[in-house]
């Protein structure tokens, strides 16, 4: 199944020119939420009928780290990202009359520049008619681009010099960043293919190659970039967080903490962002009971057990700058886990804009 | 999913006694419906199996509720929440069970934090259910 997944990544990451030369568009799927209508085209093998080609127009609804998948033959289907632009389907089993038909976990990867996405699974027949296996490739195509453009975030600023400026500056920061991010992730992803024996040395040399020069471009204008901001903004939320999650793909961890820790120093700012945090989850699952450790297992084990584990993250003690306010220590948690990209891009944003 | 047609199932029939007759010239040959991965109960096997990245299932039901481990080729391992405690609030089964997440490590170098803790370990995985483990530490 990976070494499909993979496969499909290939041929994405060959014909779909979006890596080469060209700046990628700061795009990722799992911040946006809207409907998205694609054309998809599947291909079905197996079971005796030779390829069986199909053509679907599919609207796929995307609410932010989750999305469904419209019904490309077999009903919708619901979906968590597990990166930006790529998203996770996992194994279900559907009522396939007069039997019934189970269908592997897949990844749908979508390209950067929202043109494609491309998709594979398997499956298994079974019913009073008979039984057999085969294979559905998807791909999808959309000619409206990426929908409007990530919006620009709401600055909560402890003192800031000028806030409009801040703010404007600051969502351009935020594009280049996440541009800059998508580009380590090609990498990475380049580096899968070759570790799968999917792709020649030299041609993860070459892919390598033009990913590093992007980054190494890009990250050097980013640090201007933020450095200006927090000139500006010292203890700027937004642009600490940032500029943490930048340390902490660059392998700075130590920067890393001291982002997030400057990030957090001000406690009505993490009081504000606990606050959203805890309406947002409370909200997004529909939990009528706020959870406590003494009604929730959960909260009454998850408590102990991060600060325990938090001894060693990343080879760390997260414990050692610990302020003894349990807010800004859950905080600091919590972003070191959850990562303060997913977490400052889809649930701290006073107002849930992003 | 298209299912057989009447002459796509002759077809099929036809397919399953080459097949068979392959299969009795080939054994061994790579079947399109592996074996299931081998399972075991005991926590220090299979952290064993996965520092090893061998494939191995584990299951085991605590005070949170049943989690299933999985070592997966390629050091790829995966955890995944089924079912919380029956006492735990609906909202949060709705939140959690289910959820898994995915983690890349090297040959010999597991985290066993990854089956003995709930978050222990899990800087280095993804998915949904570290997503949600992270953010609920805010109740704590």
């Amino acid at each position: 199944m990976i070494r499909d997944a993979l496969g499909f990544l290939l041929i994405l990451v060959f014909l779909v020119p979006v890596a080469a030369d060209v700046p990628l568009p700061p795009w990722s799927w799992n911040t946006y939420t809207g409907n998205n209508t694609w054309q998809v085209t599947t291909v079905e093998t197996g079971c005796g009928d030779g390829a069986v080609t199909d053509q679907y127009t599919v609207t796929i609804r995307f609410h932010g780290a989750t999305a469904t998948m419209g019904d490309v033959g077999h009903g919708p289907a619901d979906g968590t990202f597990l990166s930006g632009n790529v998203l996770h389907i996992p194994a279900r089993t559907v009522a396939d009359p007069p039997g019934t038909s189970t269908l592997s976990a897949y990844d749908v990867f979508f390209t950067t520049d929202c043109s494609a996405f491309a998709a594979k699974y398997d499956w298994d027949y079974a019913g009073p008619d008979g039984a057999c296996s085969g294979t559905t490739t998807l791909n999808g195509q959309n000619s409206n681009g990426c929908p409007a453009s990530q919006a620009v975030p709401v600055v909560p600023s402890v003192a800031p010099a000028s806030g409009s400026a801040v703010s404007s500056d600051l969502a351009t920061a935020r594009s280049d960043l996440i541009d800059d991010l998508t580009q380590r992730e090609m990498r990475d992803i380049t580096n899968s293919l070759f570790n799968a024996h999917m792709i020649s040395e030299n041609s993860a040399k070459n892919l390598n190659a033009k990913s590093d020069a992007a980054i190494a471009a890009a990250e050097t204008k980013l640090d201007g970039q933020y450095q200006a901001i927090l000139e500006a903004d010292p203890k700027n939320f937004y642009a600490n967080m940032d500029m943490a999650e930048l340390r902490k793909s660059q392998g700075r961890l130590d920067d890393y903490i001291r982002y997030v820790n400057v990030a957090l120093s001000n406690p009505d700012v993490a009081a504000e962002t606990a606050d959203a945090i805890r309406k947002d989850i409370m909200a997004k699952n529909n939990l009528a009971t706020w959870p406590t450790p003494e009604n929730s297992i959960v909260i009454a084990t998850l408590g102990p057990d991060a600060r325990t584990a938090a001894q060693n993250v990343y080879g760390m003690d997260m414990r050692k700058d610990a302020t003894g306010n349990s807010v800004i220590d859950n905080l600091r948690y919590i972003f070191t886990w959850g990562g303060p990209k997913d977490l400052v891009t889809t649930v701290a944003l006073p107002g849930g804009g992003q | 999913m298209t299912r057989p047609g009447r002459t796509g199932r002759a077809v099929v029939s036809a397919a399953a006694l080459a097949g068979i007759v392959l299969l009795l010239i080939c054994a061994g040959c790579t079947s399109q419906n592996p074996a299931p991965a081998p399972a075991t109960t005991d926590t220090a096997a299979f952290i064993a199996a996965a520092n090893d990245c061998r494939v191995m299932n584990m299951t085991v039901t605590g005070a949170v509720g049943t989690f299933t481990y999985t070592s997966a080729p390629g050091c790829v391992f995966i955890k995944t929440l089924d079912r919380l405690n029956a006492s735990e609030m609906a909202g949060m089964k709705t939140m959690l069970e289910g959820k898994n997440m995915t983690c890349s490590y090297t040959k010999g170098n597991f985290d066993p934090r990854l089956v003995t803790s709930l978050v222990g370990g899990m800087e280095y995985c993804n998915g949904e259910l570290k997503d949600k483990l992270a953010e609920l530490i805010v109740f704590t």
